[in-house]
């Protein structure tokens, strides 16, 4: 009964608006097995997990379960079925009580009313088994992510599954609340659940799993077990990777010869998960690439350096000369300067025109004339449309009138006409056709080249570090790992670097 | 880049700024017309200058409501028309009529102005709380001053004369309130488009994080865009009190929802980051035309407001329908 095949996923296809997220996606659970999927970002890997719990639909492919072949039109009907999904991003809902939340979609009445001691005592059975001594009557507004992660693992047990898949839960978990999640997973494989386990850390996965299942550009490439095969990361991150080398060539592999230009120290105030310890020195004319995994503080960083993250301690030098960054402004006036990550939100104003946008951030400047020198800034606009070939009507165009690419070139023209020492960019090339990209980056590098500025650069794709960058820093939770150089920076390398940390 | 096809579009951008102006002008012009039908009188120089007159106080709160509107953060001023009426119920019994008593009459309502701008600056940016709640409470204790300051005796006193000839006489047939009005509106006109007051207003209004991000102190400028709403109100309060001649209780407080109304139908989106004053002042003429032009036809008091809230709605609605359809 142990081997029994609860849960088979034969072909399955999805598409988002075009992209293809999952072209051959094929998946088999054993009761009372722990089946770990691997991948890169975006490798299709949670697209699966989410079809087989009904978030999505998928456009092709079959899916038995219990040897039936089944349809799901939501997670809650996969959830009556017995599959249940831990999620990601939280779905809890703040305002009510952690045991309310692990009994939510699945309450029972008693007469007219809610049998609400019966629910607070199954919530309580469950957490204490997950997080000994777990107050279930706190909101979950007051709880710590760490802590949600576990309400939310208790929430999908509620339901008495059995097909539990775990969807990277333990992201923001502590080493000690990993470790008592695991002791549960086992308990729970005894009794013969089934389980798919995502995670990041590749550690974790080797520790937990019987078996995984890799996948790679939307398709299963492997599954290996755990049984009869060792258990050999060198092997996996091969699977990962992929065993055929990405021909990209190096063009910009030049040696940070300049002076120091930023010497940065970054430690948090109190222990901060995404920005932890950070410390490194940035060239003149440098481009200094900061990668890893998504979420892994790249962005926090960016903000931080930008004035903009509250929680860090920073001591940074800039050529020699210690200076504060408690705000944008001082950023701003240190010539430190941020394009931000995603445009729409935090680089630009939508209904807003070129012109408007372009001259915003003078307009913030210490002594800046009352009334703006309009003749000029007209004229400094329509050079930086012409720099960057911003492809717009007229400056006088609203800013969202403008293709993605186009856009991204408007929030680095903001920044045209001020003196940039450090260019921070935080994924300038997401979303961004491959035309304006190549636009946007061959600037950046003549830029770097012939003004000896620094550049910091962030992307979350591997390509633009290996094309673009000279050295390349590699982060995880909130602290830099290792230091890649010169013909070091490969696809191959940076994936290793990026997952092979404990 | 500028090829001869990108004119047309570039002049089509530029339309859609106005649109809504010059809809509000042609319904005004409408309104008119129409009133011509029931009332021979009802289109005539006179007529029109007393509507616009009316509306000035009307269009000098939306003024205000603007501003705050603007700064975005789902900002709304209600204590301006309360704020006014304390200033008027103050400075009356000080003024007592005498013109030279009227530079303190001032220096009091931009006292007044600062400190209830200030409170609900501070209040809405540094502590986080809905414009909407606390400028409602601000309302309700400044009403309460005004009650307890009246409380058991008349209202006494007269506002300055230079006051009233400013605010309820006229020249020939040209309203004084209208010397006030159009240079404020050609001000407010220019430092909203050409100064960088007016721009970074906008910027904080339409996206807050990249108006922080570009070194905006975006906290500060909604305070203050709140401090300017309070000065103004006060100010507002003295016109206010040369119009009626005397001061009393709740002179103030009926213009408060009509203010939002003309700024709302004069195109500026209450989400902020844009503004435009001179659709505020139609938006006012219209409202009070509307008014003119529902009395002109006799209907009674029901009638009349039913019919404005109707015809709110329509205008609204086809303001919505404009931007689905975009």
């Amino acid at each position: 009964m142990k081997n029994e095949i609860i849960l088979e996923a034969k072909g399955v296809k999805k598409c988002f608006g075009g992209v293809v997220a999952l072209s051959n996606g094929n998946l088999r659970c054993r009761k009372g097995r722990i089946t770990g999927l691997l991948g890169a970002n975006g490798s299709g890997k949670s697209t699966i997990s989410k079809i087989i719990a009904g978030v999505y639909k998928p456009d092709g492919g079959e899916i038995h379960y219990n040897g039936r072949i089944v349809h799901y039109r939501n997670p809650h009907e996969a959830r009556q079925d017995g599959i249940a999904l831990v999620f990601q991003n939280l779905s809890l809902v703040p305002d009510l009580t952690v045991w309310q939340n692990v009994v939510l979609g699945i309450e029972r009445n008693r007469g007219l009313f809610l049998d609400d001691e019966g629910a607070r005592l199954l919530a309580r059975e469950i957490l204490e088994e997950l997080y000994p001594g777990f107050d279930v009557e706190r909101k979950v507004s007051e709880l710590s992510p760490g802590e949600m992660q576990v309400v939310e693992v208790a929430k999908a047990l509620a339901a008495n599954p059995q097909l539990l898949i775990l969807d990277e839960p333990t992201a923001s978990l502590e080493q000690a609340q990993v470790r008592s999640l695991f002791a549960c997973m086992r308990t729970l494989a005894q009794k013969g659940v089934a389980m798919i386990f995502t995670s990041h850390r590749l550690w974790e996965v080797m520790e937990i799993c019987d078996e995984v299942t890799i996948f790679r550009n939307g398709e299963d490439v492997a599954t290996i077990d755990f049984d009869t095969e060792e258990k050999d990361p060198e092997k996996i991150i091969g699977y990962i990777t992929g065993e055929q080398r990405k021909t990209v060539v190096a063009v910009n592999h030049g040696k940070a010869s300049g002076d120091v230009l930023l010497r940065v120290k970054v430690k948090s105030k109190t222990r901060d998960k995404f920005l932890d310890d950070v410390s490194f020195e940035l060239h003149e004319g440098e481009i200094l690439g900061i990668g890893g995994l998504a979420g892994q503080g790249q962005e926090e960083l960016m903000y931080a350096l930008a004035g903009s993250y509250p929680n860090v301690r920073c001591e940074i030098e800039l050529k020699g000369k210690k200076i504060r960054l408690h705000r944008p402004q001082d950023a701003i006036r240190h010539s430190i300067l941020l394009v931000p990550g995603d445009r729409q939100r935090e680089g630009l104003f939508l209904d807003h025109s070129v012109y408007d946008n372009a001259i915003f951030p003078r307009l913030g400047l210490r002594g800046h004339p009352l009334w703006i020198p309009e003749r000029e800034y007209r004229r400094m606009c329509e050079e930086a449309v012409r720099i960057l070939s911003i492809k717009t009507p007229g400056v006088d165009a609203p800013v969202n009138t403008l293709s993605g690419g186009n856009q991204q070139k408007v929030v680095v023209a903001r920044w045209l006409s001020f003196d940039v020492q450090v260019l921070l960019l935080a994924d300038p090339a997401k979303g961004v056709d491959v035309g304006a990209k190549r636009d946007l980056y061959e600037y950046i590098v003549k830029l770097a080249r012939e003004k000896k500025i620094g550049v910091l650069l962030y992307a979350s794709d591997n390509e633009e570090f290996v094309e673009y960058c000279d050295r390349l820093l590699i982060m995880y939770e909130g602290q830099i790992v290792a230091t890649l150089q010169g013909d070091e920076i490969n696809d191959d390398a940076i994936t290793a670097a990026s997952m092979r940390v404990r | 880049m500028n090829t001869a096809l990108d004119k047309p579009r570039l002049f089509r951008y530029t339309y859609e700024k106005y649109r809504k102006v010059i809809v509000v002008f042609l319904l005004i012009v409408f309104v008119f017309v129409f009133g011509k039908i029931a009332l021979p009188t009802f289109l005539s120089v006179e007529q029109v200058f007393m509507t616009v007159k009316l509306a000035s106080f009307t269009a000098l709160f939306g003024l205000c409501q603007m501003i705050v509107v603007a700064g975005g953060g789902g900002g709304l001023d209600l204590s301006v028309g309360y704020n006014a009426t304390l200033t008027a119920v103050i400075t009356a019994s000080l003024m007592d009529g005498r013109d030279e008593r009227l530079a303190i009459a001032l220096l009091i309502a931009v006292a007044f102005g600062i400190m209830i701008g200030l409170a609900n600056g501070a209040l809405t940016s540094y502590l986080r709380l809905p414009p909407l709640v606390v400028t409602l409470a601000m309302a309700d204790i400044l009403q309460g001053i005004v009650n307890a300051y009246v409380a058991g005796k008349a209202i006494t006193g007269r506002p300055a004369p230079i006051l009233v000839s400013l605010a309820a006489k006229l020249t020939g047939k040209f309203p004084n309130i209208l010397f006030v009005l159009i240079p404020t509106a050609v001000l407010v006109t220019l430092l909203l488009n050409r100064s960088k007051w007016g721009q970074i207003l906008f910027g904080v209004g339409a996206n807050e994080r990249t108006a922080h991000l570009s070194g905006i102190n975006v906290k500060k400028v909604r305070c203050i865009a709140f401090v300017v709403s309070g000065v103004l109100a006060s100010v507002i309060g003295l016109l206010l009190l040369g119009n009626m001649g005397i001061a009393f209780k709740d002179m103030g407080s009926n213009y408060v929802l009509p203010s939002i109304a003309a700024v709302v139908i004069g195109g500026v989106s209450l989400n902020g980051g844009s503004g435009n004053y001179l659709g505020v002042i139609l938006g006012a003429v219209f409202l009070q035309a509307l008014t003119n032009m529902l009395i002109a036809f006799g209907l009674g008091d029901a009638g009349k407001w039913m019919t404005f809230g109707i015809i709110l709605f329509l205008v609204l609605s086809f303001y919505a329908s404009n931007r689905r359809s975009r």
